[in-house]
């Protein structure tokens, strides 16, 4: 039964997958661009329904700031 | 293997199949391989060539859930039987109170990880109820992967539980990511991540990198 370990493949969990699948879209979308896809992404924000929040910036070291 | 102890046993089936002539790699019937949902051309390992028979030894719901198991082995990421690494993986995600039994996380945590789970084991380990229950949703194929199925578990119980109890932020990067996809299941996500705040995307020259 042992030998069926060298048929080990890595384990792909779909729904990270999915999520990484989407992120390549949008960042082909963009050419592959950060500074383009971050101004589709402004632009997006500007017009969104969501409320946008400026937050103060994290020091290193201050656990209570980072996120869990 | 286990000796033989009794007529029928999953034992003695093990040490009469480990003395026969059957090849290690079964080339296998049509039906076999479609009941497995092994390829062909892909070898019919020993492994799955036994796991098909396990429904031929006396049928109880341990055996039923680990032969099961083997059979759908592979959807883990590989074709080998259940071994303790699996159920360390899954007691992380798994509540304690009515599915394990008491003491079993740090009985699971102490086993070598590459040891084979036996019925035994998972007796040991598993609320009676809880095998039944893997047994269930294996056959039924809908969460061959148990632990993305307990991970989307914690995470809707999250969501619905503890969500409250946080501020929560998310950018608009991963508002398109929610938004694309299935369209049914982007749907859902987007109407969960409704009314969420999001941090600013500031220009390249006002981003703060400390």
């Amino acid at each position: 039964m042992n030998d069926a370990r060298s048929s080990e493949a890595p384990w792909v969990d779909p729904i990270v997958a999915e999520v990484r699948g989407a992120r390549a879209t949008l960042l082909a979308a963009a050419g592959f661009d950060l500074e383009r896809l971050a101004q589709h992404l402004r632009e997006e924000q500007a017009v969104s329904s969501h409320p946008t929040v400026t937050l103060p910036s994290r020091q290193p070291g201050h656990r209570s700031g980072e996120a869990a | 293997m286990c000796e033989p102890k009794r007529k029928g046993s999953i034992s003695r089936f093990f040490a009469e199949e480990a003395t026969s002539q059957a090849p290690p790699h079964h080339s296998g019937t049509t039906a076999m391989r479609t009941r497995l949902q092994v390829p062909a051309g892909v070898p019919l390992l020993e492994a799955n060539y036994r796991a098909i028979r396990f429904p031929l030894a006396k049928r109880t719901r341990t055996r039923r859930a680990r032969g099961t198991a083997h059979v759908h082995g592979r959807d883990y990421g590989c074709r080998r039987p259940w071994q303790f690494q699996d159920l360390q993986l899954w007691a992380e995600w798994l509540r304690a109170d009515g599915v394990l039994k008491h003491g079993a996380k740090a009985v699971i945590a102490k086993r070598d990880p590459l040891v084979p789970v036996r019925d035994a084991d998972l007796e040991e380990l598993f609320e009676h109820e809880t095998i039944a229950a893997i047994g269930r949703h294996l056959l039924r194929g809908t969460a061959r992967d148990l632990v993305t199925a307990a991970r989307q578990q914690l995470t809707h119980e999250w969501w619905r539980l503890r969500r409250s109890q946080f501020e929560v932020y998310i950018s608009q990067l991963v508002l398109d990511e929610a938004a694309a996809g299935d369209p049914e299941a982007a749907a859902g996500r987007v109407a969960i991540l409704e009314g969420l705040s999001g941090p600013g995307i500031r220009s390249a020259g006002a981003v703060h990198t400390g």
